[in-house]
C-alpha cells in the first residue's frame, strides 16, 4: 500500500482551489487512504472559511453615505463644514427650451447622452452633476444663470449678491441664494417637479403660474403641464434621496408612463404604450442603473402583467 | 475615516448576515448614526471604533428580531441560538483573525493573502513576488501554523 506524505501547504492549495491536477489527485488519494488526517483537513478548511474576505465597493458606499448625510439638515456638525446653504431638487420638463436661450458666442453647452453622467465646476465655484440625456446651457460670463433640460444636481457656491437661477424648458425658474440643489427637466414627462431638501428656494414662472412659491425643507412643488395646476406638498423620506447620483433608477408609486421617461434617458430607447391601463399603472422600485432594461421590465411584470417587445429598426419598445 | 472602517465592518456584517445587500444597508445606517452622534463621541480612534461596532451589533440584533417574528415558524434552529452570543463571537473571531495577521511577518501576510483573497497559485505568487515556489510554500506553511494555533478555540 502507498504511504502518503502530505504537506499542509498541499492541503491548503487543494482547499483554496489553487492546486494543479497532480496535487488534487495526490490530496484526494490521501483522503481515501489510512493516512488521512481528518482533523487536520477540517482545521485547514475552517481556516479557509474564517479568513474569507468580501471586497465591498468602499467608494460607492462612501458616495452613498455622503449623499445621505448631506440631505439631513439637522446635524449641526455638518452646518459647520457646509459651504453650501441648501439642497434642492427640481424635476422639470417641457418643450420650448431652445427658444429661451439666446445665441451668444460665450454660450457654453454641456451635454450628456443616454446612460452618461458628467460633473463640472462653474467659474464661481459651484458644482454641477449632470444626469443622463441632459443639456446644461449658460453664458460663461454669467455662470449663475443656467438653462437646463434633463436633470442635474447643483451645489451652489455662496454669493448673496448674485442669485443662482436655473430656468427650465417650460419657463419655470428656480432661484436659490447660496444653495445646493438638483434639477430634472426631461421633455416627455407630464409633470415638472421641484424638490427642496435643505435651505430655501423660490420657484416662479413668467408664463405658467403667477404665484411665487417658497419651499421649505422636505417640500416639493409639482406642476402638471396638461392641467396647468401647481401643487405644493410634503415629501416622504424616499423622495428626498437623489437616487441617480448613487447610480440608481428609483421610483415610488409612479406611473409606468413617467417611469418610461427615466428609462428612456438612461437607455436611449423610446418606450411606447399600446395599453393605457399599463401606462397608468403605478410602480415602486429601485434598480442599479446598470440593470438591463428588459430585466427591469421583467421585475415590473411581476406586479402587473404586460408584454414588451423591442422594434430593432426604430429602437423602440412596445408595451402591451 | 470611512475608508478605514468600512471594509472591516462590512466584512463582519457579511459573516453574520451572509447577505450583501443587508450588510451594506446596516453598515450604511451605522455610519449615519455615527454622523448624527459625532458631537457626543470623544474623537479618539478607539471610541469611534467601539461606537461603530456597538451600533452595528445593535442594528443586526434589531434586524434579526424583526425577521424573527416573521420567520418564527420556518426556522427553528436560529430561534434557539442566541443571536447576541452569536454576533459577539463572530466579532471576537474577526478581531482574532486580524490579530493573527499582525503577528505574521508582512511578507507572510502578503503571500498568504495573495493565495487566500486573490486565489493565486503558488507558482503565480512566486512569479509576482520574485521568490521561489519553495519560499511561497514556506510562508503559507508559517501562516497556517499561526492560524492553527491562534484559532484553536474555534476548531
Amino acid at each position: 500500500m502507498d504511504h502518503f506524505k502530505i504537506t499542509e501547504t498541499e492541503i491548503w492549495e487543494y482547499i483554496s482551489k489553487t492546486a494543479d491536477d497532480i496535487t488534487i489527485q495526490k490530496v484526494e488519494k490521501w483522503m481515501g487512504s489510512t493516512d488521512y488526517d481528518e482533523d487536520l483537513f477540517n482545521k485547514i478548511t475552517t481556516i479557509y472559511k474564517h479568513t474569507s474576505r468580501e471586497h465591498p465597493s468602499v467608494e460607492q458606499a462612501k458616495k452613498r453615505f455622503f449623499t445621505t448625510v448631506k440631505s439631513k439638515p439637522k446635524t449641526t456638525v455638518w452646518k459647520e463644514v457646509l459651504k453650501y446653504a441648501a439642497i434642492l431638487i427640481v424635476i422639470i420638463s417641457g418643450t420650448y427650451f431652445y427658444n429661451s436661450v439666446s445665441s451668444n458666442k460665450n454660450q457654453i453647452v454641456v451635454q450628456t447622452t443616454y446612460g452618461e453622467q458628467k460633473s463640472i465646476e462653474l467659474s464661481d465655484g459651484s458644482k454641477v452633476w449632470i444626469n443622463a440625456s441632459s443639456s446644461l446651457t449658460y453664458n460663461s460670463e454669467t455662470p449663475r444663470t443656467l438653462y437646463l433640460e434633463g436633470e442635474a444636481f447643483f451645489e451652489v457656491a455662496k454669493d448673496s449678491l448674485n442669485p443662482f437661477t436655473v430656468t427650465t424648458p417650460n419657463h419655470i425658474t428656480v432661484k436659490a441664494l447660496g444653495t445646493s440643489f438638483n434639477v430634472k427637466s426631461y421633455q416627455d414627462s407630464p409633470t415638472t417637479e421641484t424638490k427642496l431638501l435643505t435651505g430655501k428656494v423660490e420657484v416662479t414662472s413668467n408664463i405658467q403660474f403667477k404665484e411665487r412659491i417658497i419651499l421649505v425643507p422636505d417640500e416639493k412643488v409639482t406642476f402638471y403641464k396638461h392641467t396647468q395646476e401647481v401643487v405644493k406638498s410634503k415629501m416622504n423620506h424616499n423622495e428626498s434621496i437623489i437616487a441617480w447620483r448613487e447610480g440608481k433608477i428609483q421610483f415610488e408609486n409612479i406611473s409606468f408612463r413617467e417611469i418610461a421617461v427615466d428609462l428612456e434617458a438612461q437607455f436611449g430607447q423610446q418606450i411606447l404604450f399600446k395599453n393605457e391601463d399599463i401606462a397608468t399603472t403605478k410602480f415602486t422600485g429601485s434598480f442599479d442603473n446598470t440593470t438591463p432594461i428588459d430585466e427591469i421590465f421583467e421585475v415590473l411584470k411581476i406586479s402587473k402583467d404586460f408584454t414588451y417587445q423591442l422594434n430593432t429598426k426604430t429602437n423602440e419598445w412596445m408595451i402591451k | 475615516m470611512f475608508d478605514r472602517h468600512y471594509s472591516r465592518l462590512y466584512n463582519y456584517a457579511f459573516k453574520v448576515l451572509k447577505e450583501t445587500d443587508l450588510s451594506e444597508e446596516l453598515v450604511q445606517e451605522t455610519f449615519i448614526k455615527l454622523w448624527e452622534n459625532f458631537e457626543n463621541i470623544k474623537e479618539s480612534e478607539r471610541s469611534i471604533t467601539s461606537f461603530l461596532i456597538t451600533a452595528l451589533k445593535n442594528k443586526i440584533i434589531d434586524d434579526y428580531r424583526k425577521k424573527q417574528t416573521r420567520e418564527k415558524h420556518t426556522n427553528l434552529y436560529t430561534l434557539n441560538t442566541s443571536i447576541e452570543t452569536q454576533i459577539d463571537q463572530q466579532w471576537e473571531l474577526t478581531q482574532r483573525i486580524e490579530d493573527i495577521y499582525t503577528t505574521l511577518e508582512q511578507k507572510t501576510t502578503d503571500i498568504f493573502k495573495l493565495s487566500r483573497d486573490k486565489g493565486l497559485t503558488y507558482k503565480e505568487i512566486s512569479k509576482r513576488k520574485g521568490v521561489s515556489v519553495k519560499t511561497v510554500e514556506l510562508h503559507i506553511s508559517k501562516a497556517l501554523t499561526a492560524f492553527k494555533k491562534g484559532l484553536k478555540d474555534y476548531f
